[in-house]
């Protein structure tokens, strides 16, 4: 399910929180389904409880889960809805990185779009 | 209170710390401190200085000169109070081999204001470890997973481990890490490792330090150090204008340079985006590619060995 | 105190298979005498060095097991990564093998005592009340001998240089001890002598205990920081002790006449002149010496027992042989010029052999005579040599006196219990002569006259006789009575006391010139006064003490002009040696001991001038 990436760059707290996010807007996490606690995505990881826990915490104060006390951690029922101009927002950027890597690594659209469409068919489900 | 941007209370200090033997040089001015809750790892190849830095730390060897603090304390001259709330675990197994697993609890037990005989017996229970068998006729694991349930039996509030995963099959490895990730997690217990796996230890490290020839080459927090170290690969066609190539990476502070047959491979310290749109920009430079890097591939940087260490 | 516990534990649980080989070891004692038909000692010797063997064996090799190895490779660091602190490791092995070493001697020793066999542990020692101190020191042994292991084996463990430093240092110390003890001969200083070896070997003991708490303090994981704590505590503190064992015995041996005093002491005054010799215990040690009544000066002299240093006549030189360790090999004749103030004792080329049981000097100084052996000889002490050496035998119960009469010429008495032998040897002729006998007396107390002309011999009546040829010219007192007791004043005349009420007064052919009666303070209320005449300070005039009591004592003068005798101190009693001759009006006159013999005072009989030399008076 999740996964921590050594090489990826970007913070563990940060892929935790991401990887989050995308198993829950997949559907993959249904709402009021139940979440690893801190401490056993953390052995599972093999990543520091606190790194795990700023995810947790970031993904709370978002909305993303809930915690009720002493029963665990939960996915929030309703998860927030983003707001069209959020979701275009962050769609659009994220686009725009794609698009200066391809060129960069000098692919024509058309190889580009190809690679999109089956990490689309890959990632974008469990 | 603060001072000097580290707080007193730290539970390491290490300060100018110099260990020499005759004239060989083990530690050289090594200056670090390990703030409350970090997991602080030392990487450092055989020979670097990190068992004598180890051993000074925990006043167990007197430095040449400079000093480690352990709660504030010179750990040289208020050890015994120290050793009440640190866990250590040795590189080598040192508990005495007559005594068994049980009887090593019993005398931990007597020693120390706390000591929860039944936790440490549910530890060495998940290990799997036979309570009545000498600590001598153990496996080199199970050793290892004693030393640990021993070093964790009076929930101290300060870890060392001296390369704790040494010699380890996967197996001891996972069980070691478990152990410690349940102590962070029940009691955000402050941690100082020197290790050679650096893969395992990568997830659990919040800051990073790095020994190389008895200096401290590199101290800083995890998520810093992987932001800046990037490896760029490229091409490099000389064309009418660019006759040479030389410093097209100053800006990027190289640490190791390769070059191959198709171009250049090298690993930088001080990477950013905008830097690198400069950088693609240069005449001859061709299919430029960054890709962020494991731990264990910085430290190689760094601490300049071709050859990876035992994982 | 828990740490020192758990660590006295685990290394009990460790090694308690020694405790084992014990038990099977007190059968060999049981069992060993049966088998070869030896006598019922033999198991006592048998279960005591069996169990001396395993105390010592097993604190011997725990001391370079325990602790050396585990610095040397690191394990020590399990119990230093532990709230122990380094004094919990370090007295708890040396508590732990202590524990192993006794019980195992107990337990090899106890069954065989039980089954009968004698304890031998008292005939190690020759005073039966040393055998418990013997005990101790065995049992306080075995923790230093642990301590003394492990210290050795570091030295060697850590293989560095240090160790050739060690050997020089220890080597050093040991010759400083030895350098000290030397100071303090058997022969005169037996007790502080052992007091100073215990001293110095429990403070040794002491020493290697620290040093190898030290060791584990500031040694740690590291073997050579250990070997140099070790080395620098135990070398400090050796050192210390070498000096302190210097001091002692300077302490012991600088002891002045006012030290002497302070005990019972006992003084024989130069026939004139200041000096005086001065003989008895200070700081542990005999002490003699030579002093200086005038000025205070003291001259200690390594004398033997009772044979002191010899004055002159004169009192200008002093002779003596010193003693030795070893017997009495020859030793050569100091000499000290007492008008001296600058003078040292010289060793005169003059060999004595053994310590003479006479030595006498002539008047003034410059001839000497011994007898030791049955050889009489005289010396001249200016130019160094033997003049003369004549065989004088004598019999068991018979001594040698004398004096010279003449330059070159030694008058010899053969005291024994019926007769008086008179011998002279003369170095001019070279001839010994025999002059007569005096027969028919008994006991041995005689005194003769400075010229040698007359002798009084006491016993069993007391006869005036002529000190040459022996032939009697007056019978003083003709039956024995304890109360009377005859002195010779400087010039001849002879002073008596009789049935303790009187004094009477001689010349000397023995008439009888005048009678004193004794007054009543003096003679005392059951009759049993002592009279001790002093020395005549005035013509005419001389002083005598009392004694009723050792509480009780009164200085008299006593003038022969008008017969009047007064009292003139209470307390003093004259000193008084046997064959001293004090001159008319010497220092030796005025010289007095002090109430309960504690002191030395100079008093003028005449005058009433009075001063305390040495000791209290009350």
């Amino acid at each position: 399910m999740l996964r921590v990436d050594p090489k990826d760059p970007a913070p563990i707290w940060s892929q935790i929180e991401e990887g989050v996010r995308r198993l829950v807007a997949s559907g993959a996490l249904k709402p009021g389904a139940v979440v690893p606690s801190v401490r056993d995505l953390a052995r599972d990881l093999k990543v520091n409880p606190a790194t795990v826990a700023k995810a947790y915490q970031r993904l709370t104060e978002a909305g993303v889960l809930v915690v009720r006390r002493g029963d665990g951690t939960y996915v929030a029922e309703a998860p927030p809805a983003m707001s069209r101009a959020e979701r275009s927002k962050i769609l659009r950027e994220a686009a725009t990185r794609y698009a200066s890597l391809a060129a960069t690594l000098g692919v024509d659209e058309a190889e580009a779009a190809d690679a999109l469409a089956s990490a689309w068919k890959k990632g974008g489900k469990p | 209170m603060e001072e000097g941007g580290q707080a007193v209370s730290d539970p390491i200090r290490i300060e100018a710390l110099t260990v020499r033997y005759g004239r060989a040089v083990a530690c050289a001015d090594v200056s670090l401190a390990v703030e409350t809750g970090a997991v602080y790892a030392m990487l450092g190849r055989n020979g670097a200085g990190k068992s004598s830095l180890v051993r000074c730390l925990l006043g167990q060897q007197k430095p040449t000169s400079g000093r480690a603090l352990l709660f504030g304390s010179d750990s040289w001259t208020t050890r015994r109070a120290a050793m009440e709330r640190t866990g250590v675990t040795p590189e080598e197994p040192d508990a005495p081999p007559a005594m068994t697993p049980r009887e090593l609890s019993d005398f931990c037990r007597r020693v120390y204001p706390r000591w929860d005989s039944s936790a440490v017996a549910a530890r060495l229970d998940r290990f799997g470890i036979p309570p009545k068998t000498p600590f001598g006729r153990l496996s080199r694991g199970q050793k290892a997973q004693v030393q640990l349930a021993l070093a964790l039996g009076h929930s101290p509030e300060l870890l060392v481990l001296d390369d704790p995963t040494l010699g380890l099959d996967a197996v001891a490895r996972r069980s070691l890490y478990d152990e410690i990730v349940g102590e962070l997690a029940d009691r955000g217990t402050t941690v100082f490792l020197t290790t050679h796996d650096l893969s395992g230890f990568e997830g659990l490290a919040t800051r990073v330090g790095i020994l190389k020839e008895g200096r401290l080459v590199l101290d800083e927090p995890l998520e810093t150090l992987k932001s800046r170290f990037r490896r760029i690969r490229y091409g490099n066609r000389l064309t009418e204008t660019r006759t040479a190539f030389g410093t097209e990476l100053d800006a990027f502070d190289a640490v190791r340079v390769l070059v191959r047959g198709w171009g250049i491979d090298a690993v930088v310290s001080n990477f950013d985006e905008a830097a690198f749109e400069r950088f693609r920009a240069i005449d001859g430079v061709e299919n430029a590619a960054v890709e962020a890097l494991p731990l264990e591939e910085i430290f190689l940087a760094v601490a300049g060995e071709e050859k990876g260490d035992a994982a | 105190m828990t740490a020192f516990v758990a660590i006295v534990r685990r290394e009990l649980r460790e090694r308690w298979q020694v405790l084992v080989a014990a038990g099977v070891a007190a059968f060999i004692p049981i069992v060993l005498p049966a088998l070869r038909r030896l006598p019922a000692e033999a198991r006592g010797w048998t279960s005591l060095l069996i169990a001396l063997v395993f105390a010592l064996g097993i604190a011997a090799s725990l001391g370079a097991a325990s602790l050396v190895p585990r610095i040397a490779n690191r394990r020590i660091a399990f119990d230093l990564a532990r709230p122990v602190s380094a004094g919990a490791i370090w007295t708890g092995n040396v508590t732990a093998a202590a524990i192993l070493a006794l019980a195992a001697a107990a337990i090899v020793w106890i069954p065989s005592h039980l089954a009968g066999s004698p304890t031998v542990w008292s005939e190690l020692f020759e005073d039966p009340s040393l055998s418990r101190i013997g005990i101790l020191a065995a049992v306080a042994g075995v923790p230093v001998l642990f301590a003394v292991v492990h210290g050795v084996s570091l030295m060697f463990r850590s293989r560095s240089a240090r160790l050739a430093l060690d050997a020089v240092v220890g080597a050093a110390c040991v010759l400083g001890v030895s350098a000290a003890v030397s100071r303090l001969p058997e022969f005169l200083a037996a007790g502080p002598r052992i007091l100073c070896l215990s001293g110095v070997g429990v403070a040794a003991g002491v020493a290697f205990l620290v040093a190898g708490h030290a060791s584990v303090a500031q040694g740690r994981t590291d073997i050579h920081a250990a070997h140099s704590a070790l080395s620098t505590a135990l070398w400090t503190t050796l050192a210390a002790v070498v000096a302190a064992a210097h001091l002692y015995a300077t302490w012991v041996m600088s002891a002045g006449p006012s030290a002497i005093a302070a005990h019972g002491f006992w003084v024989r005054p130069a026939d004139a002149g200041p000096w005086v010799e001065i003989s008895g215990r200070a700081r542990g040690a005999a002490a003699t010496g030579l002093y200086d009544t005038a000025t205070g000066r003291f001259e200690r002299t390594r004398t033997v027992d009772w044979r002191g240093p010899t004055l002159s006549g004169n009192g200008k030189l002093a002779a003596w042989v010193e003693g030795g360790d070893r017997g009495a090999p020859a030793h050569p004749l100091r000499v000290r010029s007492l008008d001296d103030p600058g003078a040292k004792p010289i060793a005169t080329r003059l060999l004595i052999e053994g310590y003479p049981a006479l030595l006498e000097l002539s008047d003034d100084g410059s001839r000497l005579a011994t007898w030791h052996r049955g050889v009489l000889s005289v010396h001249d002490l200016v130019a160094q040599r033997t003049l003369v050496s004549a065989s004088v035998p004598i019999g068991e119960q018979e001594e040698i006196r004398g004096l010279f009469v003449g330059p070159d010429v030694f008058r010899a008495y053969r005291v024994g219990d019926r007769s008086i032998d008179i011998l002279q040897l003369d170095a001019g002729t070279r001839k010994l002569e025999r002059l007569g006998r005096i027969e028919g007396v008994a006991g041995r107390y005689f005194m003769t006259d400075a010229s040698g002309s007359r002798l009084v011999k006491v016993g069993p009546g007391i006869g005036l006789y002529d000190g040459a040829n022996g032939a009697l010219l007056a019978t003083l007192a003709d039956s024995p009575s304890r109360y009377r007791w005859p002195w010779m004043l400087p010039d001849g005349r002879i002073v008596m006391t009789d049935d303790a009420s009187r004094l009477r007064v001689f010349d000397r052919d023995g008439r009888e010139q005048s009678t004193l009666t004794l007054p009543p303070e003096c003679i005392g209320a059951t009759a049993v006064s002592r009279v001790q005449i002093g020395g005549e300070v005035a013509p005419d005039r001389f002083a005598f003490g009392c004694t009723r009591d050792a509480s009780h004592r009164t200085l008299w003068l006593a003038d022969l002009r008008d017969g009047s005798i007064r009292k003139v101190a209470d307390g003093l009693s004259p000193v008084w040696a046997f064959g001293a001759r004090p001159a008319l009006g010497s220092d030796a006159a005025k010289l007095f001991y002090g109430p309960d013999q504690r002191s030395l005072v100079r008093f003028d009989p005449l005058t009433g001038e009075r001063r305390v030399l040495l000791g209290r008076t009350p």
